[in-house]
């Protein structure tokens, strides 16, 4: 897997787990919004990382040498101030739909760490922390950021 | 010369390359004997005592193969093992884990380490 791979592999299982404030439709993408852009909305970027040697001569299954990837990632939820949606017979509105979706995406990160490491060889997720942005009032955006690093075994071509 | 750093090494055990090892050490001691002469300060002598072998390796826990080298309540199988990088290799013959470990931490990679002794050793520079 390479870093390409990794966001594909992460935004689609946000996408099939994360409730979709919208109903249908996308709204968790690999970049931070435009200002037309629909929200609310999720983006996953890769904020830096590293990779280091995974052991003595190891090489993967595929012959090649392996280095072992650390890679952190900041996923920010935006939320217009009036945006609401229903979940559950209960509306989210605001800071509280912000509030929700990262609460969400944090559940299912930690519910799929067996099945993104079965399915794709991903050692480990880690929630870093969240941070609150101020309200961003030009924009009318609520914005919440969740770090997280995640493991995986790199093959050098 | 070449400098090397570890990931340009192998490790060999009985001819199969041993994966995701992280560490490893041999030692070779001669356990030399100093002979002092009363009146002199320094040794007059060396003898050469026991050779003793040992080593430890340490890999991340993936499978019972190698704990099962060392949890037997019989007779301890015995294996070769060759450390090589480059053009250099270090034998080590008729080895036996003498110790072996498991690391479970909290939030990091399960390990296995071993602490093995060796019958012989043997260094060959091709």
């Amino acid at each position: 897997m390479n870093l390409v791979e990794l966001n594909s592999v992460l935004i689609n299982y946000l996408r099939n787990n994360v409730p979709n404030p919208h109903g249908s439709g996308n709204f968790i993408y690999v970049d931070y919004p435009r200002r037309d852009a629909t929200f609310p909305r999720i983006s996953l970027t890769q904020t830096g990382g590293e990779l280091r040697p995974v052991a003595i001569g190891e090489k993967t299954e595929s012959s090649k040498y392996g280095k072992l990837a650390s890679i952190l990632f900041d996923i920010d939820i935006w939320v217009k101030i009036n945006d609401r949606a229903i979940f559950d017979n209960e509306t989210y509105v605001g800071t509280k739909l912000r509030d929700y979706l990262a609460s969400k995406v944090i559940e299912v990160l930690e519910e799929g760490k067996e099945t993104l490491k079965a399915n794709h060889g991903i050692l480990d997720i880690e929630i870093l922390g969240t941070y609150s942005h101020p309200l961003d009032e030009e924009n009318q955006l609520h914005r919440k950021t969740i770090s997280i690093r995640v493991s995986f075994l790199w093959e050098r071509g | 010369m070449t400098v090397y750093k570890g990931w340009n090494a192998k490790i060999y055990k009985d001819g199969v390359q041993i994966g995701l090892a992280d560490s490893a050490s041999v030692e070779i001691a001669t356990n030399l004997e100093p002979y002092y002469e009363i009146g002199s300060r320094v040794p007059t002598d060396l003898t050469e005592g026991n050779q003793e072998v040992t080593g430890s390796i340490s890999k991340a826990w993936i499978d019972t193969n190698y704990l099962s080298l060392v949890a037997s309540s019989s007779t301890l199988t015995s294996f070769d093992l060759c450390f090589e990088v480059g053009n250099l290799k270090l034998y080590c013959y008729d080895c036996k884990f003498e110790r072996g470990s498991v690391d479970i931490p909290q939030d990091g990679f399960l390990k296995e380490d071993y602490d093995f002794r060796a019958k012989e050793v043997a260094v060959v520079s091709a």
